[in-house]
């Protein structure tokens, strides 16, 4: 049978590779596109516990969770759209104070 | 559920959320003037600040227990109200100044404001999720409202790449602490005497207090704030540098003080070290105001967090003081700045915002000199304004707390912190004014005026009578 | 092995497979598409986790309006494939470093965290439509409105920010 953990060991892997992604990739959509990612594990890990714990409130929460990527994409892309118009390049490095 | 008594309870939220969605529709039909948007929204702040006060000692649990209105959530609450309340008087101006008057802008301030005030009041980690998730969206926006700026804009987009990658780790110590102990609600939460010490809870709220470290600015996430504040428009940086952290540390100093973390106390002590001596010590190197104000913003996340470190309730009337003092001092800066500042011929950059520029500023607009002495001299902690009875209730907690050692790190820190704002001090007073607009008096506008003049008031007011905060917050001397 | 975990082996590895396609893409649009399958996977995850309503949801809204919505802007925007050959930086070792030291730790601790539970016989009946819906506006209706309330400010935002001649 399916335990627990395995769905958590996923979600944990999944929620490195996008912070490695964020960390390593230079261009803002694919940083963007890596939050998107981690934020999908984090919705893992909250429907497993709420599957395993037989409560409703994880579910719950991964609805407001994908209510918020959705307003924070909305939000993203146009930062992204307003940044092009003055710059056209999304490549951080070539955005002086944005290096960290 | 949401029943009839519960709407009682909460009215200035209510105020707030109603006013955000009236202004946006006085922002559309009327166009040409932002005058009635201003004044609405203006009214509507006041109005929330007024009604928060009357019910200050309410302790109460409403709405599926998802909020909690009491006290000390009231009390942060109505420090976010003012300050967000004399950025607004501030704001018209300097919007108009830089051809941003956007109605929008007022009802994205009240969308903010209304995040902040249900994050404070939060009750259940959903509730704080929410708050946090709909002031952070305003504040990515207002970041980048300078739209043809490029320095505006590349400020907003590292904001929110940063913003959204640690909220991705706050969200997953939220889903760590759920699996611990199986509830979202906070009060529940804390209740699990069992589960609160096991090694899965920790490491969620690690992570949950890393998102919230990250607003607040304590070191190593402190790395956004100064880009952020310098490019974002001046009044915003005010406004997120004072109600920002107000109601990141609001929310998340009642779940600390309950939890009771005694054994990190030395963690605690070394973040707050570390947050301080950055912010002092890059600090001596500036030559921007805007940059050198963010960096003080570092160092007084600096002492709130040994506010945190001591985990009593004297320690919250601290910050609560601190905070307060804070919202005048700080925002006053900013807004002076704010009044002094002005766009580059091209409309490009800034101007009027390094130090030298500030030569004999004394001359020129003798009060904006004088207010900005008041300012500088009071985040310094210099007696009789406000700043120093914050860090004194502050300091004089940890004491109580035997955190000895870092109080005297914290005061010799802030000794230090003396240098930099009297280098700004010396200038505006014993240097000339050069370049071509010297001895022009600045032009000040009404509402500016009168934002500045009521910031002052209040760090003088409470620096001569530091009292009067706790007689009206009575329930704060137990 | 039953077909449940061998359900959950195949998705659960295509899924790892396809979030690290996504990170070491060059081109944005191949990358987006990565991501698209990853959320896919995890949609077939949350299934054989009994939540339908969400496996849904996920896929509706996951990549129905969000990912078509990045996928516009990448194509709105023409950005152009890097061509200069990714080089192995000493910030870029560290990052991985610390990233695979970051999986390592939440990996173990949640492997060795929550040992030994068994799927709650609710489960099956809490992932629904009907009893997510109840809950949802009922002890929740706060954050119904709150999402409200933010989703507004998004779009109002979103507007001010992106909208060629603002006034």
């Amino acid at each position: 049978m399916l335990e627990l953990n395995y769905f958590l060991v996923l979600s944990a892997l999944l929620f490195s590779i996008g912070v490695v992604g964020v960390l390593v990739r230079r261009n803002a959509m694919i940083i963007f596109m890596c939050i998107e990612l981690m934020l999908n594990a984090i919705n893992i890990s909250l429907v497993a516990f709420s599957s395993f714990l037989g409560n409703d409130s994880g579910q719950i929460f991964v609805f407001f969770v994908l209510t918020v990527a959705a307003a924070e994409a909305a939000v993203g892309l146009a930062i992204v759209i307003s940044l092009f118009r003055n710059k056209e390049s999304l490549d951080i490095d070539k955005i002086n104070i944005l290096k960290w | 559920m949401i029943n009839f008594n519960d709407l009682k309870e909460i009215i200035p939220l209510i105020i707030i959320a109603a006013s955000a969605l009236i202004s946006l529709l006085i922002a559309v039909y009327s166009k040409k003037s932002g005058m009635p948007v201003y004044v609405f929204s203006l009214l509507a702040v006041l109005a929330a600040l007024i009604f928060t006060g009357l019910n200050v000692t309410k302790d109460v649990i409403i709405i599926s227990e998802m909020l909690r209105i009491n006290p000390y959530s009231n009390a942060f609450c109505m420090i976010a109200l003012l300050s967000v309340f004399i950025t607004f008087m501030a704001s018209k101006d300097y919007l108009e100044k830089l051809g941003i008057n956007f109605g929008e802008y007022y009802s994205i301030l009240l969308f903010a404001l209304f995040g902040m005030m249900t994050m404070i009041y939060a009750n259940d980690m959903l509730t704080v999720f929410i708050g946090l998730e709909t002031m952070s969206i305003c504040f990515y926006v207002l970041t980048g409202l300078l739209r043809k700026r490029m320095k505006s804009n590349e400020s907003a987009m590292k904001y929110f790449l940063l913003g959204a990658f640690m909220t991705g780790f706050l969200l997953y110590g939220m889903s760590l602490i759920y699996g611990a102990t199986g509830y979202t609600n906070i009060t529940k939460i804390l209740a699990t005497y069992t589960a609160i010490r096991t090694p899965m809870f920790l490491i969620g709220l690690a992570l949950f207090m890393i998102g919230f470290f990250f607003k607040i600015g304590i070191f190593p996430f402190q790395m956004w704030i100064p880009d952020v504040y310098e490019g974002a428009p001046t009044v915003v940086s005010g406004m997120m540098s004072t109600a920002g952290k107000v109601a990141a540390v609001g929310t998340l100093i009642p779940v600390l003080i309950t939890l009771n973390l005694v054994e990190y106390k030395m963690l605690f002590s070394i973040l707050a070290t570390l947050t301080m001596l950055y912010g002092n010590i890059v600090a001596l190197s500036q030559s921007n105001l805007k940059r050198l104000l963010a960096y003080s913003s570092i160092a007084s996340a600096g002492y709130i967090m040994v506010g945190i470190t001591s985990m009593s309730d004297l320690s919250i009337k601290g910050i609560a003081f601190y905070l307060l003092a804070y919202v005048f001092m700080q925002l006053g800066a900013f807004i002076v700045v704010s009044v002094f500042e002005n766009s580059t011929p091209d409309g490009k950059d800034f101007r009027n915002v390094t130090f030298d520029e500030y030569k004999g500023l004394a001359k020129r607009s003798p009060v904006l000199a004088i207010a900005l002495t008041v300012f500088l001299l009071s985040l310094a902690g210099i007696p009789p304004f406000a700043g120093f009875w914050g860090k004194y209730y502050i300091f004089y907690a940890a004491i109580k707390s035997d955190l000895i050692w870092l109080s005297v790190i914290a005061i010799l820190l802030s000794v230090i912190s003396v240098y930099y704002y009297l280098k700004v001090i010396v200038y505006m007073w014993f240097k000339e004014p050069e370049g071509e607009t010297s001895g022009e008096a600045v032009p000040v506008k009404a509402l500016s005026y009168a934002a500045i003049m009521v910031s002052l008031a209040g760090t003088l007011l409470f620096g001569l009578y530091p009292d009067l905060f706790f007689t009206f917050f009575k329930f704060l001397i137990k | 092995m039953n077909i449940e975990t061998i359900i959950f082996l195949v998705f659960g590895i295509t899924a790892v497979v396809s979030a690290v396609l996504m990170v070491t893409r060059k081109n944005p649009i191949i990358s987006a598409i990565f991501l698209i399958l990853n959320f896919f996977t995890v949609a077939v995850i949350y299934l054989l986790l009994k939540a339908q309503f969400i496996a849904i949801i996920q896929v509706l809204v996951y990549m129905g309006a969000i990912m078509v919505l990045f996928l516009f802007v990448i194509m709105l925007l023409n950005l152009k494939e890097n061509k200069k050959p990714s080089e192995y930086s000493f910030k870029k070792i560290t990052a991985i470093l610390i990233s695979i030291l970051l999986a390592l730790l939440l990996g173990t601790s949640v492997y060795f965290g929550f040992q030994g539970k068994q799927m709650n016989e609710v489960a099956e009946k809490i992932g629904t439509a009907e009893s997510l819906g109840r809950t949802l506006f009922t002890t929740y209706s706060f954050h119904v409105l709150a999402a409200g309330m933010l989703l507004l400010a998004a779009i109002v935002g979103a507007v001010m920010l992106a909208k060629k001649k603002f006034e």
